[in-house]
Order: structure tokens, then sequence, then C-alpha cells
């Protein structure tokens, strides 16, 4: 039987941490471009919501893969992204837009696209991918067997560490 | 804040908050007993479920800014306000997937409590880690005073003891307030916090959910509420637009710095020390998301009933913004529940206050002393009488700047996010990051959040610029954030392969 990790090292390319990386760099850099004035605020709107989605990507890739997580980082970004721009697009719609749930548009798609969905999302997503990706418990056991027979003497580093 | 006397007026609510407090102080004694070691008195002994554990860092997090400030600052910006609240429906799983299941996995190969221990076994580096304990401490400072602050304001409101003593009343409040919280953080240290956190935290997710029923009652339903919030003169159809009332750049940047920044907020990464088992991180992004999500209602319910009560003309415009949740809570919920949502609010303003007398102890007792190459004798000892001393220092700080609750919480949540989520969100999942780019990324954080907000705030030094070369809107927060970033991702992506290996069962919980 091949384990999911397994499967998954066969079929997927080795990029996830980096994609993330350079999403992250390049997010820090487009914000503090925008921040002096030098890029449009726009911009800024749209790293934002990509900030957070390549930091996840970032923590729950092993071995460089996402594994199933591609499925809850892909609806994360899609979900994020897809507000920010929709919330830009209906500015200034509050009297002509229809009403959802009692309020403007634009105000049910902020609570609806940046609190509801993402809750369901990294609630029931770190859940379903947890034993099978984030923490196996035979990757549990080894560690905890390294830590029992290697651990290092705990010391605090000389100057020469620094 | 309103002109009532519950204490006269409404008895019920000073009758619920008492016995809310006498429940918190018996935790305390409780707890007390049950802390003989260090270990205990920072991390709880490890021995903490995933429920406890689960709403010890929903309570951490949020403070009286939620349940006070916000609901009055969306009646002064509108939707806008939400920016800052609801990345909570998906901060707890950025949370564990970047750094909790790591910082856990640590816990079980090294002796690690706090987050300087975290950043000096990662790094082997003592000035990355000693300055993260410095920044621990500033940015303490600054929290807990607010904190400190929002409880004085709080007691003020339900005894009304301004009415009787005038000027003094604020900093005998606030007195009072900081004798309850020593009481039980000197004696238990985090397992009182934990179980009073448990004890506040169900009450607040309940209290969060009645009262937002009775806003959404009380304005006469969704519908009603926006429509008179949008034919109002006071607020217009701008203020139920979420990127309508203040620039784009501190809409999203309220977004960017309270998402991206919570994961370098120590008292809530200092939480997942304490779980019992690591494989019990699986539901804790839904349980701390639904929880936070909860009280967020309040924020939500009170912030648009009360513009719509306005609007209305059931109540007069409010002179101070930060009275909205008073004001509705005491003219428009049962006293009983108005009761245990003023104990809420306390309860969440000690509880995050709590969880920083305990991690700045640990900085001042554990982690500087470590960083400079020492050890202190009795950390137990000390760290009781560091707690106090910490206490103390916010609360004369707090007083010094009285007025700025909101300011001090927002500064201080930057230099926390700013200072120590690259070094720790990255650096504990890539092996590239060396010490010198964690070391210049948290001076860059620390050093530009205090220089912009001293540049922004400071008015006695007539000489000095303002920030004029940052665009219109722009958050500090936001800039300090994104500059510690970029610092280190750049220098370790540019300097040669660290020459210093990483030991090898760090590694190997990096690689898990």
């Amino acid at each position: 039987m091949v384990n999911v990790q397994e499967r998954y090292a066969v079929t997927r390319p080795m990029t996830a941490k980096r994609v993330s990386l350079i999403l992250l760099g390049v997010s820090s850099l487009v914000a503090l471009a925008t921040f002096v004035g030098l890029l449009s605020p726009v911009l800024f709107a749209l790293v934002a919501g990509l900030f957070p989605v390549a930091l996840i990507g970032l923590g729950a890739s092993r071995k460089g893969r996402l594994g199933p997580m591609v499925w809850v980082v892909l609806a994360l970004a899609v979900i994020l992204e897809g507000t920010i721009l929709g919330l830009l697009l209906l500015r200034g719609t509050v009297l002509t837009g229809p009403a959802w749930l009692g309020l403007p548009r634009v105000a049910a798609l902020q609570l609806l696209g940046l609190f509801v969905l993402p809750l369901v999302v990294t609630g029931f997503g770190y859940a379903w991918t947890f034993q099978s990706w984030t923490l196996r418990d035979e990757d549990l056991e080894r560690l905890r067997a390294r830590a029992k027979v290697g651990r290092p003497a705990e010391k605090v580093p000389d100057e020469g560490d620094d | 804040m309103p002109d009532a006397h519950p204490v006269f007026d409404k008895p019920v609510i000073v009758v619920v908050a008492l016995i809310y407090l006498g429940v918190v102080t018996a935790i305390g004694f409780w707890s007390a007993r049950r802390t003989h070691t260090v270990q205990d008195f920072f991390i709880a002994g490890q021995g903490v479920g995933l429920v406890v554990t689960a709403f010890a860092t929903m309570s951490a997090a949020f403070s009286g800014f939620v349940f006070i400030g916000g609901p009055g600052l969306t009646y002064r910006m509108g939707l806008a306000s939400l920016f800052i609240s609801i990345p909570v429906s998906f901060t707890a799983g950025l949370l564990c997937w970047v750094v909790a299941k790591r910082l856990r996995l640590l816990a079980e190969v090294r002796d690690v409590m706090t987050v300087p221990d975290a950043i000096l076994v990662r790094y082997r580096s003592r000035a990355a880690s000693g300055l993260a304990a410095i920044a621990v401490v500033v940015g303490t400072i600054g929290y807990l005073g607010a904190q400190l602050l929002a409880m004085g304001v709080m007691i003020e409101s339900i005894f009304g003891t301004r009415a009787w003593l005038g000027e003094g009343s604020l900093p005998l409040a606030m007195g009072a307030g900081l004798t309850l919280i020593l009481l039980y953080a000197v004696g238990g240290g985090m397992v009182a916090g934990v179980y009073t956190d448990l004890f506040q935290g169900a009450l607040m997710v309940l209290a969060a959910g009645a009262v937002f029923a009775y806003a959404v009652v009380a304005g006469g339903g969704t519908a009603a509420i926006a429509e008179s919030i949008m034919t109002s003169d006071a607020f217009g159809p701008a203020f139920l637009d979420p990127l309508g009332n203040v620039p784009l750049l501190t809409a999203i940047g309220f977004f960017f710095v309270f998402a991206v920044g919570n994961l370098g907020q120590p008292h809530m990464l200092h939480k997942f020390y304490m779980l019992d088992d690591p494989r019990k991180l699986k539901w804790m992004p839904l349980v701390v998301g639904t929880t936070q999500a909860m009280c967020v209602l309040i924020w939500l319910g009170i912030g648009l009933a009360v513009p719509a009560l306005v609007a209305q003309g059931q109540i007069p415009p409010l002179v101070n913004p930060d009275a909205a949740s008073p004001t509705f809570l005491l003219g428009f919920v049962p006293a009983l529940l108005a009761g245990l949502v003023f104990a809420g609010i306390l309860a969440a303003i000690m509880s995050t206050a709590d969880s920083f007398v305990n991690i700045a102890a640990a900085a001042l007792v554990h982690d500087l002393p470590r960083a400079l190459g020492r050890r202190v004798a009795n950390e137990l000892r000390w760290s009781r009488i560091a707690v106090v001393v910490v206490a103390l220092c916010s609360a004369a700080f707090a007083l010094a700047y009285g007025d700025l609750i909101a300011l001090l919480g927002t500064f201080a949540f930057g230099t926390f996010g700013a200072a120590l989520a690259p070094a720790i969100a990255i650096g504990l999942n890539w092996q590239r990051v060396t010490a010198a780019a964690a070391t210049a990324s948290i001076a860059t954080g620390m050093g530009v959040n205090l220089s912009l907000e001293f540049l922004a705030k400071q008015t006695f030094l007539t000489w000095l610029p303002k920030a004029t070369f940052l665009a219109p809107g722009v958050l500090p927060t936001a800039v300090s954030l994104a500059a510690s970033f970029a610092v280190l991702i750049l220098i370790s992506w540019l300097a040669p392969r660290p020459d210093q290996p990483i030991d090898d069962d760090v590694v190997a919980v990096m690689e898990m």
C-alpha cells in the first residue's frame, strides 16, 4: 500500500516550498513599494490576500511538496483573492447593488469570503489532512525515539556561535 | 463611558461581576497549590488537553479591544474595522500549519518553554534569542499597559467609581484589577492562567452569541439595520462599504497586520507548548477558529446595531465611540446578560493580561539571562517577583500615556508581529535562514516599528520630521512587518549557504 506522501512524491514536482518563498519575498517587496507610493495600493490588496496562503503553503509543505494540502491551499487562495478582488470591484455599489442576507452585497461578500468560508476551509482542511500529511503517528514515534536516544546536552551557545 | 451607575441602577450587574471575580480568585488559589516547578509556571507542566489549550489560546488573543474597542472602531469607521477581526477565521489554521506543530515538536526533543527558547534552539544564536526576548518585553509593556488601562475603565464603568473618587478613580480601579491579576498570576502562573481561560473563554463565547442576537433584534433585523445606516446623514452608504470609509492601504493594512502578525504573538505561540500530545492539534484550528468567530459576533453585532439605533433616534449620537458597547449593554440587554458580558469583558482583559505577565517574566528570568550566558538560580521564585515588577511597570506606563489604549495595543501587536513572525514562521520552515538573517529581521521589525510610531505620535521634539515618505493611510505596523519579512528572505537568499549546521533533532522537527 502506497502512503499518501509516497504517492504525491512520484506525481508532484518539488516546487511548493520554493513557490511559497518566492511569493512571500515578492509580496513583501511589492507591499513596501506601495507603502512609499511607488505602486498602486490595489497591488498591496492583492498581495495581502496571497501572503497568508503562501505562508500556509510553506508551513504545510513536506520535502517541498504539498500533497493533499494542495487543494486546501488552492481553495483558500481562490476564496481570499476572489473576495478581495470582488470588494475592489464592488466599491461604491452599496446603494445600487442588491442585498444579500439583508446587507448590501459588498458587506455580505466581506463576511462570507473573509470570515465564514476561510473558517470552514482551514478548520476542516487541517483536520482532513492531519493524519495523512501534517503529523503521522509513525513520524511522531520516530521523533520521540530519536529524542530518547540522541538528545543533545542542553547548552547555551558560546560566543563563537554568533 | 455612559453616565449610568450600574452599582445603584442595576445591582444584578455588579453581583454577577463580583461572583465572576470570586470564581477567578478561587481558581488562582487552587492553581497555586498545583504549581511546583518552573515548567508548571510557564507552560502548565505541558499537561493540558485540546479544549483547555484552545480556549486559552482564544482567550489570550482576545482582549478588551475586541469587546470595547472593536464596536467603537466600527462606529467610527464602518465595516473597514472588521478587517482587524475577521482574519480570525483562518489565523488559527495559519498558526497550526506554520508554527504550532513545529513549536510543539521542538518541545518533544528539547527543553523549550518560550519563543526566544525556540529561536535559540533553531539558530544557536544568543543575539537572535536575546533580541527576541527584548522584543517580548517591549511589546508586553505596551500590551499589558493597554489591558490594565482597559480594565480600570471597565471597573469604573461597572462600579461607577468616578462619581465618588473623581480623577483618582482610574488609578484605583487599575490597582484593583492589577491586584486581582497578580493574585493568580504570581501564585498559579500558567496553571492558573489556562484554567481561568477555560472558564473565561466559555463565558465569552456564550455572552457574545447572546449579545449578537439581542443586537440584531434591537436594530430591527439586518435589513432594517442596513437601511437605517445607509439613509443616515451621520453614517451613510460608505459606512457599509468595507473599502469605502478609510484609505485602501489602511483597510487592507489591518487585514495584513492582524492576519500575518498573529504568527509572532508570543502569548498565543506560548500556548502550543502546553498541549500534552501534539496529535491533539488536529482539531485546534476548528475549535480556536470557531470560538474566536463567535466572539467576533459581539464586535459585529454591537458595531452595526449602535449606529442603526443612533440613526433611528433610539439613542443619542455617541461623543466617545468607545462607549458603544457599554451603552448598548446597559440599555438594550437584560441586566443578568449585561452582567455576564461585563464579566466576560473583564475576563478577556484579565486572561490576556495574565498571559502577558507570564511571558514577560519568562523573558526576564529565563530568556535574557540565557542569552547572556547565565542562568537564574531559582527561576520559579524570581519569576514570581518578575511578574510583580512587570505588572507595576506596565501600569505606570499606561497611566503615563492615559488615553492611548488602542494605540498601545496596536503598537504592541505590531511589535510582536514584525519582530518575531518572520524569524519563527519562515525560520522553522526553511533551513537556509541564518542566524544573521533572523537577527537582522528581528532588529528591523522592532526598530522600524518603534521609529515610525515614535515619529507619528511624538509632539515634543518639534525638529524631528514626520514619516512623510509613506503613502496616505499606511499603517506603521504594516511597514515594519513587510520590512522584516523582506530582510529575512533577501538575506537568506543572497547570503552564502549557512556553514553552521542546524542540530539534527531540530532538522528532524523542521522536516516533519
